[in-house]
């Protein structure tokens, strides 16, 4: 399963809820606004930190730096630039796109 | 929860949509046109299962009166969902807890499901439509 | 961005295709249509989930 999330984790829950359902083996991209949970020295580092022991994180490399934050990018998360994401859909069958 | 049961291998294609829906009713347009595709979608004779998650479990509290609002009320429509052939409705346990929601609040019958459970739900589905 | 989808649709024969119950909800009729965009319904949707091996979804 490929989760995409789109939304800052400080602004909606997305990323919290997708993080209790996502499975082991599945994988979490991160675009748009969503980059933000990326990013170190967040609240949210800790989870991701935990999270990447089963599941893979990814990061949209062009959202990351229309934000200013790709030197911030956290260690176990990928940055990917589209036709890495082209790829991470056809790897995984299913998506689940939690807007 | 663990073993996939077959789908029906005759016939035309049949395959496992998921709808999620993670937010209030009213405030914005996402219940209402999540619900009309499901409508929609349950004439395609497919597997269909609905899980409300976050303040998508605001959409079953029972009691919704709209009049003030000069909204309609669609809530009715989840009851009708079962002559559809739409019966797969699951609730994640966690986001009903933090609203201080239980089953006897929601207006249609309801499997409650962890987070994990919840998870592997949604590993085994084909197609995944959130609103 | 409306013209890339036109160009996107043109270049690679991509067929897009707009809800009509959702355009009317918002006041957009078929004659605003930009190139390349039609007007069908929900169906079609559900039935390019079912035809399509992959499904990926964006939105708000």
């Amino acid at each position: 399963m490929l989760h995409i999330v789109n939304k800052s984790p400080f602004q909606t829950r997305s990323f919290e809820s997708c993080l209790r359902m996502a499975q082991p083996g599945s994988a979490v991209l991160l675009i748009e606004d969503g980059i933000y949970a990326a990013t170190a020295g967040s609240s949210m580092e800790a989870r991701v930190c935990q999270a990447s022991a089963s599941v893979r994180f990814y990061a949209l490399q062009g959202d990351m730096e229309a934000r200013g934050v790709t030197g911030k990018l956290l260690d176990g998360v990928t940055l990917i630039d589209y036709g890495g994401f082209v790829d991470l859909a056809i790897e995984y069958p299913t998506s689940h796109s939690w807007l | 929860m663990n073993e996939v049961p077959p789908l029906a291998s005759s016939g035309p294609k049949v395959k496992r949509f998921m709808f999620v829906n993670r937010k209030a009713p009213y405030g914005t347009i996402y219940a209402l046109e999540s619900l009309e595709v499901v409508l929609i979608t349950a004439t395609f004779d497919q597997d269909v299962s609905l899980v409300f998650i976050d303040d998508g479990v605001y959409e079953l509290v029972k009691g919704q009166q709209t009049k003030a609002i000069g909204i309609k009320n669609f809530s009715p429509s989840y009851r009708a969902l079962e002559g559809y052939d739409v019966e797969k409705l699951y609730v994640d346990q966690a986001s009903l807890a933090e609203r201080g929601l239980s089953e006897k609040d929601l207006l249609v019958p309801v499997e409650v499901l962890d987070a994990q459970q919840m998870g592997q739900l949604m590993a085994q589905q084909d197609v995944i439509l959130s609103f | 961005m409306v013209n890339r989808w036109s160009a996107l649709a043109a270049d690679h024969r991509v067929d897009l295709v707009v809800c009509v119950a959702a355009a009317l909800r918002r006041g957009i009729k078929d004659e605003v249509l930009a190139p390349g965009f039609r007007i069908s319904g929900l169906g079609q949707l559900v039935d390019s989930g079912i035809k399509a091996d992959r499904l990926v979804t964006f939105g708000d």
